[in-house]
């Protein structure tokens, strides 16, 4: 074995400028292929991550049918288990609570058509990224509970600025119209239609009295540390919690998009690293059999001093190997270092996506490495080191010794 | 509370009615559309705003004396002005329960509208056309500004606020008027609580209590609308002024004026007035 | 003299027939694996924003000027003379008009808010396929009065049916609530999330009644074919603007769904850079190997008297030839994939489960993609592919150019 691989080695070494030519078609193609996929990898995680992060958390839970029907009528009374079913989970990094309603908001001269959101002003920031996108103003303070900060295109229609008051007008538990006057302490932008088009919030202390929930609200919101473990978070929630009072929920049961968009972004990938594979494979034949061609001479010798063709076929097979191993192990290297030196950085897209942000989207992509990604281009690795090096080594066997001697 | 998939934001980026849309709006039980009622409630229109001068306080309460009572029934006749089409005139009659909070209209005419009737009662709005057989629910975000088509607001039909509460209020003015009676000059200022969108509203009253005028500025002291009394006479046994006018200042042309062609005050109203099956009654 | 080059140029190529072809297959693969990616984007692409156009929004719509940002009523085209007369000036037919608003649709139990459309049902079905997305019961038809055709999942929302009555609540020109009820005579499935869930169409006359609308619409919508739709928009922009007519685009529409076919193009270019990069490496080698192979004969060249110039010319020259030849197998065999697939169209739905299926509806792909080029992109492909290859050849030639002419004859 050990003789087969020094063998390639200085078969390889011997013809240096080939050797090198053949490497660096070899590292671009298996590193910027590697690249890709941390790229892809990136911004697919992070078009998760704006979903859940943006407002909806990783895991709701709410009064069973409210996800349905957004009935201020079906809010929680007592949210205390969920609280803390949540709280008592190590892998939540923090929950809060919310209450939702609709209602209408007024000014002078217009009105628009809003989701009230009531939330804890503290809590949520550790939950949600919510308070980062108030572009204008200020998120909301704990027992500020006069303040709103209104979606931009709600702030817009209203033509609020800050420090204006807002009438709010929504129907309490039971029907009745009520109305309570806000004043707009921040405008927010998040990119999303659902945050910017709809949403007031108030603290949930102000919806609480506004709607005379008590101490109830309507929704825990929860974060889990890690996307993987959303599964197991939630198992353990219906486990602990009473299905008759508590509804539990993963974001994407209540939006699969995403995730499915994720699952076909992976299928699109294989599709692509099939043909890079093609193209690759393309040239790197062409090579070796180049390099048959010149080796005609040689091979006869070998044959006819002994070797057998099984041998012949051994030597070509590991040289391959050699070759697109050693080229595959270094694209996939400077591929992680890039992704090490830009993970952090970032790389900003802004030339191109313009305004994707309502897909959650960023403009500024981290590329992320990850298990899966090394075992499809060492498979692809494999796969081309096989296929490159399996026709050259056969068609060498087809020599006849005597004819390839006489060759120049 | 439905989360829309994301796709449907790539459509919605389409429409801009999908503001309404995004949300869902679903009712419990029948599916109605309340609608802000009280038409009644216009006689608050003329409420005017708290007073920090006891004068003033006083004046104001005197002429809601006059324009309000405990029960009252009505026939209005509204006028909308719009340029560019001719005048749109709206009959309806009213019962008003204000010590209840309920509330029920009519409309008369036009041939279009008829036998429409709406029904505010324990805290819901219903309105009943009478081409669709049944009532429906008004919810909130329904309550689009304008009550009717006109330039009278759900907002001003609907605010319970009493103007002791929300405003406060300073005499700034006296005049004669031209029959020989005082003519005071009230600044409300809204206090910074309450659940009122003006900022500021300056009313004429003559010291009989009955109301002259009223300006409604927003908070940046923009004047945004004017509402005229006049047509001081016998109204339901009290002198009240039967002609209110309304004037958008920022939107030229514009103008709606409210007759009130016949008012009785105090009178006791049969409950089933108040009653879901009342709005369909009154359609026959 | 450059004739003679030319022509020991061509005579190396063809002589060398098993080297020549290993280069002009280097270079052929790589363009055929572009042209193929190239025809599974296009097209899909091309599919994706056919169907958007199709489906309901037309290649472009005209509005009184405003309504797009604030949709109102008021904001409406009361005299649609101009407007027709220009569609006729301009040869346009396929067009139709719309009474759009919004409206709260009630069910029995439940209501929930919805876009109101009022269609003409003889021009619409010549504009876009709504009317080929009817899952149950029929679309609009001329005589109809007050009925209305819902998408299935918005019928279910409200727990309505095929020939239930739905009652439509909504405001009308002068801002005074009205309803009525309309029946239902179809359900639509168009994968549109917001055409399936929140959009209720009914007879346009049927609503301009309803919202006191007569003789009034809100938007003309119109199909031309998509290479013209710039030239007839600027045209037509000239005539309606001045009265008060605003034009826009499909893409000025939904902005969206071109950026999502840039942001893919983008990667295409990042990946032909990878592969031009992969060619050129294998045509240096390839193009290499050949010259240094013919050394000796290159000395001998230079040794009677042929210049060093000359030499890097037959080089250059040769690596030019095999890279046409090259570009010429690749393009064709890359458009003869992408003609083939264009005609068969490539079936992704085996490989996908129903929910993938569903989410590609709702970006408007089919789950068949006739392959497609853009003019543009095949040639930028292929002229960066030769490029590329004539790049190549530059270290080779230089290579050739440095050649000793006594030691290149002894050279084995």
């Amino acid at each position: 074995m050990v003789t087969y691989f020094l063998l390639a080695l200085r078969n390889l070494t011997r013809n240096m400028r080939r050797t090198v030519l053949t490497l660096i078609a070899l590292v671009v193609a298996i590193g910027s292929l590697t690249f890709m996929l941390t790229l892809t990898e990136g911004y697919l995680g992070s078009m998760k991550d704006n979903f859940v992060l943006t407002n909806f958390g990783h895991i709701q839970i709410n009064a069973p049918g409210f996800q349905e029907d957004g009935l201020i009528d079906n809010y929680m009374a007592d949210t205390g288990p969920a609280v803390a079913a949540a709280q008592a989970n190590p892998n939540v990094v923090a929950s809060t609570q919310r209450v939702y309603v609709s209602g209408l908001a007024n000014v002078a001269t217009a009105s628009a058509a809003i989701t009230v959101i009531g939330v804890e002003p503290d809590r949520e920031r550790a939950v949600t990224r919510m308070a980062d996108f108030v572009t204008s103003g200020a998120w909301l303070e704990v027992g500020d509970n006069g303040g709103v900060v209104l979606g931009i295109d709600v702030a817009e229609t209203l033509e609020a600025e800050l420090g204006d008051k807002v009438v709010m007008t929504t129907q309490a538990p039971g029907g009745d119209f009520s109305s309570q006057v806000f004043r707009v302490r921040g405008v927010m932008e998040s990119g999303t239609p659902e945050v910017d088009r709809l949403m007031a919030i108030v603290t949930l202390e102000a919806a609480q009295t506004w709607m005379e929930l008590g101490e109830g609200a309507t929704t825990v919101v929860l974060r889990v540390d890690n996307h993987e473990n959303t599964d197991a978070v939630y198992e353990r929630m219906l486990d602990q919690l009473d299905g008759q009072q508590f509804e539990t929920q993963r974001w994407f049961d209540v939006d699969p998009f995403i995730q499915q968009f994720v699952e076909s972004s992976d299928a699109s990938i294989v599709f692509i690293l099939a043909i890079v594979v093609v193209v690759v494979l393309g040239e790197i034949i062409n090579t070796m059999f180049m390099s048959l061609y010149e080796r005609t001479r040689e091979f006869g010798l070998m044959e006819a001093l002994g070797t057998g063709r099984r041998q012949l076929f051994a030597m070509l097979l590991w040289e391959t190997t050699v070759l697109v191993s050693i080229g595959g192990a270094l694209g996939y290297g400077g591929a992680a270092i890039l992704t090490g030196i830009y993970g952090k950085r970032g790389i900003d897209l802004t030339a191109f996506t313009e305004s994707l942000s309502s897909l959650y989207m960023d403009p500024i992509i981290h590329p992320v490495m990850d298990l899966k990604i090394t075992i499809y281009i060492l498979a692809t690795i494999a796969i081309t080191a096989l296929l490159a090096g399996v026709l050259p080594a056969w068609r060498a066997t087809k020599l006849n010794p005597v004819e390839a001697m006489r060759q120049i | 509370m439905e989360s829309c998939s994301l796709t449907c934001k790539v459509g919605a980026s389409s429409y801009k009615w999908s503001n309404h849309v995004v949300r869902v709006m679903n009712i419990s039980r029948k599916s109605f559309i309340q609608m802000s009622m009280a038409v009644a409630m216009l006689g608050s229109v003329g409420v005017g705003p708290v007073l920090a001068d006891e004068e003033a306080d006083a004046l104001i309460r005197s002429m809601e004396d006059r324009t309000r009572a405990e029960t009252n029934t009505a026939t209005y006749r509204m006028v909308v002005t719009r340029p560019g089409e001719s005048d749109r005139e709206v009959v309806m009659q009213s019962w008003d329960d204000r010590v209840s909070d309920r509330s029920f209209i009519h409309i008369l005419s036009p041939r279009r509208d008829k036998d429409t009737t709406f029904l505010k009662v324990e805290g819901n709005l219903w309105m009943y056309l009478p081409n669709l057989e049944r009532d429906i629910k008004i919810p909130p975000a329904m309550m689009l500004n304008s009550w009717m088509g006109s330039d009278f607001t759900n907002d001003d039909l609907v605010n319970q606020s009493s103007a002791v509460n929300d405003y406060e209020n300073t005499i700034i003015a006296r005049e004669m008027g031209a029959d020989g009676i005082e003519i005071v000059t009230i600044q409300a200022i809204a206090h910074l609580d309450a659940a009122v969108v003006w900022g500021r509203v300056v009313a004429k009253i003559r010291m009989d209590g009955i109301p002259i005028s009223q300006q409604f500025f927003d908070e940046d002291d923009v004047l945004i609308r004017t509402l005229i009394f006049s047509d001081i006479g016998d109204l339901g046994g009290r002198i009240a002024p039967s002609k209110m006018e309304m004037i958008p200042e920022t939107e030229p042309g514009h103008k709606t004026v409210m007759y009130i062609d016949a008012m009785t005050f105090d009178e006791p109203i049969a409950d089933e007035i108040f009653t879901r099956a009342n709005l369909s009654r009154r359609a026959r | 003299m450059s004739g003679t080059l030319f022509a020991i140029a061509w005579r190396n190529v063809v002589r060398n027939k098993r080297r020549s072809l290993i280069t002009i297959l280097s270079v052929a693969i790589g363009l055929l694996a572009l042209l193929f990616i190239w025809g599974f984007n296009d097209g899909s692409h091309n599919n994706m924003m056919a169907n958007f156009r199709a489906l309901m929004t037309g290649s472009f719509q005209v509005h009184q000027t405003d309504f797009f940002d604030h949709p109102k009523l008021e904001t409406n085209i009361s005299d649609q003379t101009v407007l027709l007369a220009a569609m006729e000036s301009v040869g346009i037919d396929a067009w139709t008009t719309r009474l759009s608003s919004f409206a709260l649709s009630a069910g029995e139990e439940t209501s929930t808010g919805m876009i109101l459309l009022g269609m003409d049902p003889i021009r619409e079905p010549l504009v876009t396929t709504l009317n080929e997305k009817i899952s149950v019961g029929r679309f609009l038809e001329p005589g109809d009065e007050y009925t209305a055709v819902i998408g299935a999942k918005g019928a279910a929302k409200l727990g309505l049916g095929l020939g239930d009555e739905i009652i439509l609540l909504t405001q009308d020109r002068r801002g005074t609530l009205t309803a009525d009820k309309f029946d239902i005579v179809g359900l639509i499935k168009s994968g549109d999330p917001i055409i399936d869930q929140a959009m209720v169409m009914v007879p346009l006359e049927s609503a301009q009644e309803l919202l006191v609308m007569e003789g009034r619409i809100t938007d003309l919508v119109a199909q031309v074919p998509e290479s013209e739709l710039h030239k007839i928009a600027a045209e037509l922009r000239m005539i309606l603007e001045p009265e008060d007519l605003e034009l826009l685009e499909w893409e000025e529409i939904n902005p969206i769904i071109r950026q999502i076919v840039n942001l893919d193009n983008g990667f295409m270019y990042i990946f032909i850079s990878i592969v031009v990069l992969i060619v050129i490496s294998g045509v240096v080698n390839t193009v290499l190997v050949s010259m240094l192979q013919r050394t000796r004969e290159f000395g001998v060249l230079m040794a009677m008297g042929t210049s060093t110039g000359a030499i890097g010319a037959v080089v250059l020259i040769e690596a030019i030839f095999l890279g046409l030849l090259g570009t010429a197998v690749g393009t064709a065999g890359g458009l003869g994939l992408v003609a083939w697939f264009g005609r068969t169209g490539i079936d992704l739905s085996a490989m996908m489960d129903p929910e993938l299926v569903e989410i590609m509806g709702e970006f408007y792909l089919d789950t068949t993609i006739f392959a497609e080029i853009d003019t543009n992109h095949l040639l930028i492909t292929v002229l960066g592919l030769l490029a590329a290859t004539i790049v190549s050849a530059f270290y080779p030639a230089l290579r050739a150019m440095q050649l000793e002419p006594v030691e290149a004859i002894r050279h084995i």
